[in-house]
Order: structure tokens, then sequence, then C-alpha cells
């Protein structure tokens, strides 16, 4: 106490408050006191819990000899063991007074029936209840804890109690689902029978888990027949649906197959998805038809599982309805599931498109294209040309309202004439196989003919064939006009106005958007807006077609080849024959193709004539006109050399009057070629009139007779002399009236 | 006459005190060790006529056992090891290390017995 005064007696500057130090030790002691008696109960209760392990690791020792002495008795053990035995019973039955015996000699037996088999554990379970250990398990069943109640099931069933079976199975709908559950593997365990009463019964989920548990304990049965599942997926309760589903498959019971089939239509999709599990699984192919019919008002889920059934057993009539799905299904995973499902049952037939790079057609026999993309058919007629007959694209028009099973049949009348046109390509293929090594000549087609084939075959019509056979190589142009000079550009953006075709509205963009120089942009700008107003109609078609004018002219040349083959037609192409043809073709701007056109009048002969008919069906007003010039000057040259042609051949004179007579015809002809149709026909009047008088005299040449069907001028009317006003020279008419009064 | 000795080595008190009373019912001198170093001493002091354990135990596995009286021993004397069912890879490694046979658990205390005399029958 000193020292205390005198602590406080050094500190005397500190303010602080005065405590009652009595007060601090005696809550001291208190804390000390209760850490001491703490540690002391920890000690305590240690000891005890050890001691009582050490008693029952004892008891246990004890008893072991005596179970195992029971579990090995039999009646031709010696009269010693026999004896051993009996008086083991007796004290025993003293022990089993005692609770806390009860419990190690249950304890001992549990752990024992987890380790032997055989005939080792029937023992066991007898000894267990000859012992009446059963009676505390059933004690335990009314116990209003449930992990009491659930202990005494699990004994119950561990010991094979049977006859604990009816009071375990009041258990099927406890509330609480843990004994619920201990319940529905007992009563599964205690009687074969106990699955079917849990599936009639039970108005409870039965968890995924504990559905494979019971299956677990049903394989553990002895001498089980499983009974026909199928009798529970008309069940009420949708877990015992699911759960007769699984043990249908589990115990492959494939007789339920249209019970199982009609549960695809189930509200639930838990229970569609099993269902069509279960018919893949089966391979119930008869399924197919319900499940595509059901397959648009499923879930994205249930679409992929019945796409997943489809891939496993479907054929080649199952994809139509897939290529549906895929082009139709907005969701990734189900189109995606759907092409995989083609693939599964046609391998090979869907191939990557995405970032695949493309390779030349023209180096390969055949391309391989998805299977939405109809494979066109390819020949070759010659080591360069690649002709491509048809490329046909499966389309199917979908709208929200339609359902999808109607397109299907469309799909199908798609394939079918896709399949009808690969046949005939086929064989075209083969005939020119066949003339690969044929020379041939090309013979004119009538416009008809070459206009029916466009129709038949969906080509360009034949006013943009020299478009077409041009080879338009876009690229190459536009090389060519990025090298020229500022003179020759300018030159050349004039003449660009003269030829229209899909090339040069292109070029003109090209300058309009990379020319440096403002001038020719400008000009190049003004030169579109003019063709575009011009030829608009004209324009978007050149756009549209642009892309496919390689793959049309490569048909075009295959039509040409075709009409070749067939005998009958030996006059197609025949303008092909003028040597003008492949001049005019290589012309590249309009004032060269005009001043062959010109050569043509000047020095063709028939070969030319035929072409030029050609020509006259261009779309530019200065080749036709320029056409129509040249085929006149042709058409006079042509009957002026065959009456010169004549003149020497024949042996007798020709009067002064037929001869003035073959003037006026030439320049009848001549004059018949700039006027139209309706003067040729007035002409041949003219001269069917003066035929008998040229026949008898034999003074026209005969080449003559055949000028109307050369031109293609009907037969002529009989009309009266009065009806001719066209225009004729007088001198005709005076020559003629003073011939007649000749021969009178 | 001698009874032949067994080894039985097993963990559990009472699967061994049931095994070792159906052993020596059936006629055999049963030694009980309950780990694997026991088992180890005992074995470099005498050598058993037939060696019954378990494959899980303390200090020592039944397959370490094997090795051990195979390689360190150089003994051919015939060994039989219990598992339990989920120990497939463990009964595989103790046959390539050169037991004679084993038992799953829960064991047949009569089929081990059986096994026990076709084994003795084998060195007969």
């Amino acid at each position: 106490m000193s020292l205390y005064l005198h602590t406080y007696k050094t500190l005397l500057l500190v303010n602080s408050t005065t405590t009652d130090t009595n007060l601090l030790w005696n809550l001291t002691y208190i804390f000390l006191g209760l850490s001491l008696l703490y540690f002391v109960s920890i000690l305590f209760f240690k000891k005890k819990l050890s001691s009582s392990a050490i008693n029952t690791s004892n008891k246990r020792s004890e008893l072991a000899p005596i179970i195992s002495n029971f579990l090995f008795y039999s009646e031709q053990d010696s009269t010693d063991e026999q004896k051993e035995y009996v008086n083991l019973k007796i004290e025993i039955r003293e022990y089993l007074r005692n609770s806390a015996f009860r419990k190690i000699l249950s304890e001992i037996l549990f752990d024992l029936q987890k380790d032997v088999s055989g005939t080792t554990e029937e023992r066991l379970f007898k000894l267990y209840k000859e012992l009446d250990l059963d009676q505390d398990s059933f004690a335990k069943l009314k116990s209003w804890r449930w992990e009491v109640v659930s202990q005494g099931i699990l004994e119950l069933t561990q010991m094979q109690v049977k006859e604990s079976y009816q009071l375990i199975i009041k258990f099927i709908n406890d509330k609480r689902g843990t004994i619920r559950k201990q319940a529905e593997i007992a009563t599964i365990k205690l009687r074969n029978e106990g699955i079917e009463y849990i599936l009639d019964s039970t108005s409870y989920t039965i968890s995924e888990w504990q559905q494979l548990k019971m299956i677990e304990a049903l394989g553990g049965l002895k001498d089980y027949t499983p009974p026909r599942f199928k009798s529970w997926l008309i069940s009420e309760n949708k877990d015992v649906v699911l759960f007769a589903l699984r043990l249908i498959k589990h115990y492959n019971q494939n007789d339920a197959a249209a019970s199982i089939t009609e549960l695809v239509k189930h509200k639930n999709d838990q229970i569609k998805l099993a269902a069509i599990q279960c018919i893949k699984d089966f391979n119930f192919k008869e399924a197919k038809s319900i499940l595509r019919s059901i397959f648009s008002e499923c879930n994205d889920e249930v679409k992929i599982q019945i796409l997943g059934a489809i891939a496993a057993f479907g054929d080649e009539s199952d994809i139509p309805f897939l290529n549906g799905v895929s082009l139709k299904e907005d969701n990734f995973l189900v189109s995606s599931k759907a092409r995989s499902a083609i693939n599964s049952i046609s391998p090979g037939s869907m191939l990557p498109t995405k970032d695949i790079t493309k390779v030349d057609a023209t180096s390969d026999l055949e391309m391989e294209l998805p299977i939405e993309e109809v494979k066109p058919a390819i020949i070759h007629s010659d080591e360069n040309t690649t002709v491509s007959i048809s490329e046909e694209f499966i389309e199917i028009e979908t709208t929200d309202e339609t359902d999808i099973f109607e397109i299907d049949n469309e799909v199908q009348e798609e394939i079918e004439v896709v399949e009808t046109q690969n046949e005939e390509i086929e064989k075209i293929e083969e005939e020119v196989e066949q003339l690969e090594e044929v020379d041939f000549e090309f013979g004119e087609m009538d416009q008809e003919t070459d206009a029916s084939l466009n129709d038949e075959l969906g080509l360009l019509s034949s006013e943009n064939d020299d478009v077409l056979l041009k080879n338009p190589n876009e690229e190459e142009v536009q090389n060519e006009y990025i090298n020229m000079s500022f003179e020759e550009k300018d030159i050349y953006i004039d003449a660009i106005g003269d030829i229209i075709d899909s090339k040069q509205i292109g070029l003109l963009e090209m300058i309009m958007e990379h020319e440096d120089e403002s001038e020719l942009r400008f000009k190049a700008f003004k030169k579109l807006q003019l063709l575009k107003t011009e030829f608009p109609v004209k324009a978007i078609i050149e756009k549209e077609k642009q892309e496919i004018v390689k793959e049309e002219q490569q048909v075009l040349i295959e039509n040409e080849i075709e009409e070749v083959i067939e005998p009958q037609d030996t006059a197609v192409a025949k303008e092909l024959e003028s040597v003008f043809y492949s001049l005019y073709q290589k012309a590249s701007d309009l004032n060269s193709r005009l001043i062959l056109i010109e050569q043509m009048g000047l020095l063709g002969d028939e070969k030319e004539l035929l072409f030029l008919n050609t020509l006259l069906n261009n779309t530019e007003s200065k080749i036709t006109k320029s056409t129509k010039n040249a085929i006149a000057k042709l058409k006079s040259r042509i009957a002026k050399s065959s009456i010169e042609t004549k003149q020497t051949d024949s042996d007798e004179t020709i009067t002064n009057d037929e001869l003035i007579l073959n003037e006026q015809l030439i320049a009848l002809v001549e004059k018949e070629e700039l006027i139209k149709l309706d003067t040729e026909e007035k002409i041949q009047l003219q001269f069917d009139n003066n035929s008998e008088e040229i026949e008898e005299n034999k003074k026209l040449p005969l080449e003559l007779c055949f000028l109307e069907d050369e031109f293609g001028i009907s037969a002529s009317k009989t009309k009266d002399d009065d009806d001719f006003d066209f225009e004729l020279s007088e001198e005709f008419f005076l020559n003629l009236k003073s011939s007649e009064k000749h021969e009178h | 006459m001698k009874k032949l000795q067994i080894l039985l080595a097993e963990d559990d008190d009472m699967l061994a005190s049931l095994l070792n009373y159906r052993l020596e019912k059936g006629g055999y001198d049963v030694v009980l060790k309950n780990d694997g170093k026991e088992v180890k001493n005992w074995l470099n002091e005498s050598l058993p006529d037939i060696i019954v354990s378990d494959i899980m135990m303390p200090y020592f596995s039944g397959i370490e056992l094997v090795d051990y009286i195979r390689n360190e021993l150089k003994s051919t004397i015939p060994i039989i090891l219990i598992s339990s069912a989920s120990n497939e890879e463990n009964v595989l490694s103790a046959f390539e290390m050169g037991a004679n046979d084993f038992i799953s658990k829960p064991v047949s205390p009569s089929e081990l017995l059986v096994r026990v005399s076709r084994e003795i029958s084998r060195i007969d």
C-alpha cells in the first residue's frame, strides 16, 4: 500500500480522476477465476469424453468376439463352442438392459454391416432383430425431430427390417424434405415394388439428384424386375413423368414409343426435352413428323434438342426442313444447329463460307458450294473459257406470318427444279465434251431464235451481245486511262458519250473520284449526268448486270456452241464468218466502228450484209444510221455485180431498153433501202409486173429473182398498175410505154 | 500339426476382429496388426505363410507393403489385399507389384477364407 501511495505522490502533476483501486483488483480476481473455471471445465469434459471413448472402445473390443461368435455360430460347432454361444447370449441380454450398451452394440453392428457381405451380412441383420435393437429404431420414427426420424429410417433400412416398410411409406409425402427423401430410398430398398408405390403416391417434386439416388438403390436390389414405366408417363406430377422417362431410358424400355412421342407435345419444356432425348436415344424415327410439326412452337432449347434428334436419325428428306430452319431462324444457335444437322445427315454438304478466299474457278473443274447455293454446272469449252450454264439459289420468302412448314414444300419444289436442271446440264456437259475436238463453224443465228433462246435461258437480249462479247475488263481500261496525257484524257472523255455501256459509266465514275484535274472531273461529271439522263434505264440495267456480265458472256458462248451442235441451224452465227466481225469487236471507239461499217458497205458481200443486219438493232443511233446506209450501198453493189456477172456469162446481147431497165432496177434497189418496207412491197410489185417481159427477153440476171428472198420481202399482192404511187422516175414509166408501143 | 500363420493387417478394429475370428475358426494362426509400421517391424523379425492386408492403412499402405516384401525382403509369400470397390487403380498397381489376389469391401469372411485356402494350396 505504501508503494501504491508512493506511486501516486510522484505523479502529482498529473491531473487524473481518482479510481477505486479495490474495484479494479476485485474485477481482476473475478476474471482470473472465470478463466480458471473455463480451462478446468474444458479439461474435465475432454477427460470425460476421452474416457467415454476409451470405454466404448473397450466395450467394442469386448463385444467384437461376442458378435463374431454370434455371427459365425453354427450347429456343427463343437459342444464347447455351443455352450459358449449360449452363455454369451445370456450375458449379452443382461447388458442390453443398459441403453448405453445398446447404443454401442447398435453402432458396432452398423459399422460391421458396411464392411461385410454375403452370409455374414444376413446373419448380422438377423442378430440385429434377435437382440431387439430394431425396436430402438422404430421408436425413433415417432420422434418429432426430423433428424431422429431420418436416423430411425436409415437404421431400419440398413438392417433390412422389412416389417418397417408400412411405417416408412407414410413418410413418402412428409413435408420435411430430408425425411421424405430418406423414406423414398428406404421404400425402394425394403421392397422391390417400392418404386411403384413412390411413383403412384408421391405428390412432391423429385430432384434430379434424388432420382439418381433412387436408380442407384434400384440397382442394389436382388432379383428385381422393373415394371413398364410407361404407365407413369400419364402422371399429373411432372417430376414423376420425368423420373419415369429417366427410368425408361435407364432400363431401355423401348416399347413406349407412342407415349413418349405424345409427350413432345407436353406444355412443360422439361418433359419435352426429356421426351425428345428418349426419342433420340431409342431412335424413334416415326416421331420425326411430330417433332417437325411442334418445332415452331418450341423455345430455343427445345428446338436445339429437336434438331439434335433429327441429326441423329434424320435422312435426306429432312434436309429441306433443316434448310428452312437455318434460313428462317433468328437465333444463331438454332440455325447453326440446323446446319450442323444437315452436315450430320449429308456430310460435307455444308462447307465453311465465311472468311474463305475465292479461288479462280477457271483453274478448277468444279467448285463446291454450300447447299443453299445450288452448284452451278460449269462447262469448259476450251482451255481459257469456262461456261457457267446456270446458277440457281434457293431463296425462300419468309415472313413472320408464314409458318416454316408452309415453305417446306416450296423448298422441296425448288430442289426438284434445280435437280432437273442439273441433270440437263450434265447432259450438255457430255455433249460439249464430245464436241471439244470437233472443228465447227459459226453460222448466223436469226433474231427470233436468239431471242427465244435468251428468254429460255434467262440471258440478256441480243442487243447487248456486242457489249457482252467485248470482254469488258474494267481495270485494264482504267489503267489505260490513268496512263494517258491530259489532252488524250480530254479526247477520251469526249468519246465516251458515243459508247454507252456499264464499262464507260464505271470509268466515268472512276474519273470523277480519282482524277486530279478538276476540269476533267467536271467534264466526266457532266458526261455522266448526260448519259444517265439520256439512258437512265440502260444505265441502271448496266449497273445491275455489271457483276454478272462475265458469266452471261460465257453462257452466250455456250449457247452459240449449242446452236452449232444442232445440224438444222447451220445458219447460226453466220455473221461470224465476216472478216469485219472480229475487227468490229476489237474496235474500241465509235469512230472506228463507223468507219468499219462504211467499209463493209463499200467492200463487203453477203456475209457482211448479214452482219450489218444484226447491227441494225444497236441502240446507238449513229451506228444504226450508218448501218442502214452501208446496207443500201452493199445491196446495190451486190445487185450490180450480179448483173455484170450475168452479162459476162451470157452469149446473147442485151438491148438498150433492157440495160436501161436494169440500171433503173439498181437505182430502185438503192432507193428502196433508203425508204421503208412499205415501198419494198411496191417495188416488188413493179418487179413482178415486168417479170414476164424480162423472162421472155432473158435480159435480167437470174440473181434478181432471189432478191426478195434475200431481203426478206413478202409475197407480192395482186394490185392494179394504178396503185403504183411510190417514188419512181418518170423515165421508168416512159420507157415502159415506149416498149409497149414498140411491141405493138 | 502346426497351424499355418496368417498376418492380418487391418486398421478397422471391428472388421479385423471379425476376420480374425473367422480365420482362426478356419484353422489358421492369425497375427493381427493395425497399421503398416507394425507390419513392417514384425516382418523384419519373421515371415508368415500368407499375408492378408488392407490397402488403406496408416504409415504404410498395402501397396508399399507388397513392394517392400517383394523387393526388399525378396519374399514370394502369397499376399491377398483387401480394398474398397473404388480403389481399382490401387488394385492394378498392387498386382503389378506382385500381389497374388484381392478381395473388395464389403468383405465376405467366408469368401476370404476360401481365397486364403486357395493361395495356401498353390504353395503346396
